[in-house]
């Protein structure tokens, strides 16, 4: 621990004492070293990969803007107008197709979209991913020294969409102050606090290795599908064991991090309508410290979930219903998705009010945001909605909109993705989803 | 009990004459063309033979949250609170037993098991209560013979099995450890009984079987492995003291035993929590907690509506098993339960003041059976409107075991907003019912649902929409009906409506799904349903003494050496 960190030590203890408080903690460049790139032990600032999944698409015709290029080459359209304010933060890729087989509405594009391979359709009534969605492949790589190597939430996600293999579904936290409590609650301590670990996380491990080895009997009397899934028990108790070890290690050295404002427990709808606005915006605003305190690298905000009926934006029927049914233009779907865009951009917002470095935490991201179809009423997997948000480091173009003339996969994003995001994938896919190239326009 | 229990037919016993209507529900939609009903004459169908069923898989079931909860009650108190956040259950094709079998614990679950695990056993040492986890009086941190003690009798109900001595050594030494650096031998206790909350012995059922001896290679569940396999499916929590005594004893290993506990279960006042979380697995009825309805369309809901609806077809459900009724009734009955509210919604006299009770719905009301209920009626429909197609298909996949392939992608599924033209839901489905693309499936689905236009998207009867006559009258595979009654009628008597009881009893208690290659286990099973008049306690007993609960098969993509070198229990 750098000593100057102790200066902070009394400032912060205020916040881990009593209720939760947010500290607007100045911008400390003391624990970065001179060009403000990298932190003060050497090591580069962190890169950070999130997803944004909304469900049930958007309509293309009130979509895609207007020109392409960079700069005021292009006009944000209508549905995408909520993101002005961070207009030279995105990049928006209309054109593209999801190339997977289109089998099973909305779930072979989400399946697609966020493993870069087709659904897994056993029957009919049994489908999963079948592959790892991104965000998992990253956390692998770069969420493994974090406490939490990836995180997942929403405000109506009902389970998520995060997906470590076929069945293997990580649940997303839908309780904004649940959130809180796993990241910031019991145990976590802020940058300086040199305060003793609580000594009862060492006893917590030593009963998570009587766990572990119950679990190693366990497996040696199953058959192999059983043990895979044994197996996936035991790596998540070995995962709860790291993020005991780093709550005996010192806390990580931010300038940024604080512990922010404990969100209200109780968000109930209103007229049975969701406050989807309300919980978005407190579950970000505990991510994005999340993210400044390094707590995580990664993560996915799944806001809503495929085929959800939810009454939204003050239209009249529930949404999925809504962009099958609605006629002509739609102009109540298009008030849901251009909602779901303003959640979307309080999200990048919040990641960008936090400085870091010589930017802001937004200049050290990936953000993906993507739905499971594009026009909801056909299911359609061409014009495929994608947005980048950030430039993970100076590895992706920001402030664009790249237009594909030629339907091209979209899985060259998400190759993109990862290579900016440090996997070096020599290619991405199978079959019609299959691909080498990244979307080297958008990159940097 | 069980003395005088009445006797019914022996399993290998039954030759009976059932008509099976052999649609091409498992692969499709009959390409467009309606179901062909030539195949549905009676024909007389033999039993097939015990020892020839193909046995479902073995399946190693997570807890669901449910069962987690209720094992934590029935093995602690009542009043140890279990947090209210667990590892989310996951169905699988629409059935969360099924999904416990597929499903695993994520890193979250992990997590989220282990915060619970301390919750409770922080509560379970507690100075007020620890008097009951023991008589044992510790004598210093350490005193190995409390701990011990305290593994002995927790450890079985946890586990629903017998401890190996290695694993009574592991619980009592991690007690120990802790207990001497805590110097408190509650601490210890605490962290104790927190590692066994958390081990996989107790969050999965390994309910994986022995070879038998007659060179099948077939497995048999031992005791233990059945009694905690019965008392999931009858109770929805963990064996008891006296199941578990059972196992230990020998008395599972006969049919009789079996018969003995399985009657007394079904006696016990938990089976009618197992049999609610049954019909609440096969019908989605949870799914009604979260119901939501636009409150500006449908000036009679209320965000209640959801739960008491399924209490109402959770109560009527009840009565036909627990007072032995022919199951088929739950098609027809108007014997229901009622609160206030929902008597309103009815236009029916409240039979109650406070809370839910019986009454008998007149005659003239045309809610008949399940199809009649707000539950069924609003949770298949929209927010804002009702569905014929999601009516049709609940009907079709949940009452009938078909299956209805998903719309093809790449189309536009929209139908026309009421106008002139089409004033009507059936005028507005008529496309699907003739655009060959869509006629296929949207057959089977559509018809069943126009049969309840006349029940609004919250289940409230209506006599015309919005101005315009409902025609409610249809046909389903075969047998024609003029209105929802004749529509009850018709699935009460439709072969497939016991036959799909069957396969989802099986499916729940084994957690797998029934395969193309087991249909001979739907007719085993539906020959001993009919020779007991369909009375549910029955099929249970029937299912419950067959290979097909007891025994299980090597899991199909089983590689070769499977370790044997576990710990012996001993």
């Amino acid at each position: 621990m750098n000593k100057k960190g102790l200066d902070r030590r009394s400032f912060l203890r205020g916040v881990l004492g009593g209720a939760a408080v947010t500290v607007a903690l100045p911008v400390l460049d003391l624990f970065l070293d001179e060009n403000g790139e990298a932190m003060a032990d050497g090591s580069a600032l962190p890169k950070r990969f999130g997803i944004y999944y909304w469900a049930n698409g958007m309509i293309p015709d009130r979509w895609t803007p207007e020109g392409s290029g960079s700069g005021d080459a292009w006009k944000l359209s209508p549905e995408l107008m909520p993101l002005a304010g961070v207009k030279d933060d995105i990049t928006v890729i209309t054109g593209m197709s999801v190339k997977a087989p289109n089998l099973e509405p909305h779930w072979s594009g989400i399946a697609a979209i966020l493993s870069g391979y087709p659904l897994l359709h056993r029957s009919q009534q049994d489908y999963t991913f079948s592959a790892p969605s991104i965000d998992q492949l990253i956390a692998d790589e770069v969420g493994q020294t974090t406490r939490f190597p990836s995180l997942e939430l929403g405000a109506q996600p009902r389970l998520g969409l995060s997906h470590r293999g076929p069945d293997l579904i990580n649940p997303a936290e839908d309780s904004p102050q649940r959130l809180f409590e796993r990241i910031f609650g019991v145990g976590f301590r802020a940058p300086g606090d040199m305060s003793e670990p609580d000594p009862s996380i060492g006893w917590r491990r030593s009963v998570l290795d009587v766990v572990k080895e119950d679990n190693a009997q366990f497996q040696k009397k199953l058959g192999a599908r059983d043990r895979i899934r044994l197996e996936q028990h035991f790596d998540g108790v070995r995962e709860l064991e790291l993020r005991l070890a780093r709550l005996q290690e010192d806390p990580p050295q931010l300038a940024a991090c604080s512990v922010p404002e404990m969100p209200t427990s109780d968000f109930p709808d209103i007229d049975g309508r969701p406050q989807l606005q309300a919980k978005n915006r407190a579950m970000c605003d505990v991510l994005a410290l999340a993210l400044a305190c390094d707590q995580t690298r990664v993560f996915s905000n799944f806001i809503t979930w495929p085929l959800n009926n939810l009454l939204l934006a003050q239209t009249n029927g529930g949404h999925h219903q809504l962009t099958h049914d609605e006629p002509g233009d739609q102009p109540q779907v298009d008030a849901v998705v251009t909602e779901l865009m303003g959640e979307l951009a309080y999200m990048i917002q919040a990641f960008k009010k936090i400085p870091e470095g010589e930017g802001t935490l937004l200049d050290n991201c990936a953000l993906f945001a993507t739905s499971d179809v594009s026009l909801g009423k056909t299911h359609s997997l061409d014009e495929f909605p994608i947005i980048l948000a950030g430039s993970a480091g100076g590895k992706l173009q920001t402030g664009m909109h790249y237009r594909s003339a030629a339907r091209e996969n979209a899985n060259k994003v998400l190759l993109t993705l990862l290579r900016a995001m440090g996997l070096q994938f020599a290619s991405f896919g199978e079959e019609e989803t299959y691909t080498e190239d990244g979307l080297t326009a958008v990159e940097a | 009990m069980f003395e005088s229990a009445p006797r019914w037919p022996t399993i290998n016993a039954g030759v009976l004459s059932l008509s099976f209507a052999l649609f091409a529900l498992q692969t499709g939609c009959n390409g467009g063309e309606p179901p062909d009903d030539s195949n549905s004459q009676p024909e007389t169908v033999e039993q097939p033979e015990a020892k020839t069923l193909l046995v479902p898989e073995v399946s190693v079931p997570r807890l669901t949250s449910a069962q987690y909860r209720n094992s934590i009650r029935d093995i602690f108190g009542e009043d140890i609170i279990t947090p209210p956040t667990l590892e989310p259950d996951i169905a699988s094709g629409g059935f969360v037993a099924i999904g416990a079998g597929i499903s695993t614990i994520s890193p979250r679950g992990v997590e989220l098991y282990e915060e619970g695990a301390y919750a409770i056993a922080v509560q379970l040492v507690d100075e007020d209560k620890r008097d009951r986890l023991t008589d044992c009086e510790p004598f210093g941190a350490q005193d190995t013979s409390c701990f011990e003690a305290i593994v002995d009798k927790y450890g079985p109900l946890l586990f629903r099995r017998p401890l190996s001595t290695a694993e009574r050594t592991r619980y009592v030494q991690v007690g120990k450890k802790i207990g001497a650096e805590s110097d408190d031998f509650w601490t210890g206790t605490r962290y104790m009984l927190a590692a066994m909350l958390q081990s996989p012995n107790f969050l999965f059922r390994a309910e994986i079987g022995k070879p038998v001896d007659d060179g099948t290679g077939r497995l048999r569940l031992n005791n233990y492995e059945l009694a905690s396999r019965l008392a999931f499916f009858l109770w929805n929590t963990t064996p008891d003291a006296e199941l578990l005594d059972a196992a230990r004893d020998g008395e599972l290993s006969t049919d009789k035993g079996i018969e003995q506990h399985v009657r007394r279960m079904l006696d016990d006042e938990r089976a009618v929590e197992g049999m609610r979380a049954f019909f609440s697995d096969i019908y989605d009825l949870d799914a009604l907690l979260e119901l939501s309805k636009d409150p500006t369309i449908y000036t009679l809901y209320s965000p209640e509506l959801g739960l008491w609806s399924r209490e109402q077809t959770l109560l009527t459900i009840q009565d036909i098993i627990f007072e032995d009724r022919d199951f088929r009734e739950l098609m027809t009955t108007r014997e229901t339960y009622l609160n206030r509210k929902l008597a309103s919604m009815y236009g029916v006299v409240a039979p109650t003041r406070e809370g839910f009770a019986k009454t008998t719905l007149p005659e003239d009301s045309q809610r008949y059976g399940l199809i009649g209920h707000a539950s069924i009626l609003s949770l298949y429909s929209h927010p804002v409107s009702s569905s014929a197609t999601l009516r049709g298909k609940f009907i079709r996949e949940r009452l009938l075991c078909g299956i209805i392939p998903s719309p093809p992608a790449d189309v536009d599924t929209s139908i026309p907003e009421p106008s002139g033209e089409t004033p009507t839901l059936r005028d507005r489905v008529a496309e699907h019912l003739e655009n060959p693309t869509c006629a296929g499936c949207h057959n089977l689905m559509d018809p069943l649902g126009l049969a309840l236009e006349n029940f609004d998207g919250i289940g409230v009867w209506r006599e015309d929409d919005e101005g315009y006559p409902i025609d409610a009258s249809g046909t389903v595979d075969g047998a024609s009906f003029e209105d929802p009654q004749g529509l009850a009628n018709a699935l009460s008597d439709h072969p497939n409506l016991t036959r799909c009881m069957v396969q989802h009893a099986i499916q729940y208690s084994t957690g797998t799904r029934v395969t193309r290659d087991q249909q001979a286990l739907l007719t085993y099973l539906d020959i001993e349903f009919a020779a007991s008049e369909f009375r549910f306690k029955e099929l249970i007993v029937a299912l419950t003494l067959s290979p097909i609960f007891r025994e299980v098969n090597v899991a199909s993509d089983t590689i070769e050496g499977t370790d044997n070198e576990e710990e012996s229990n001993e």
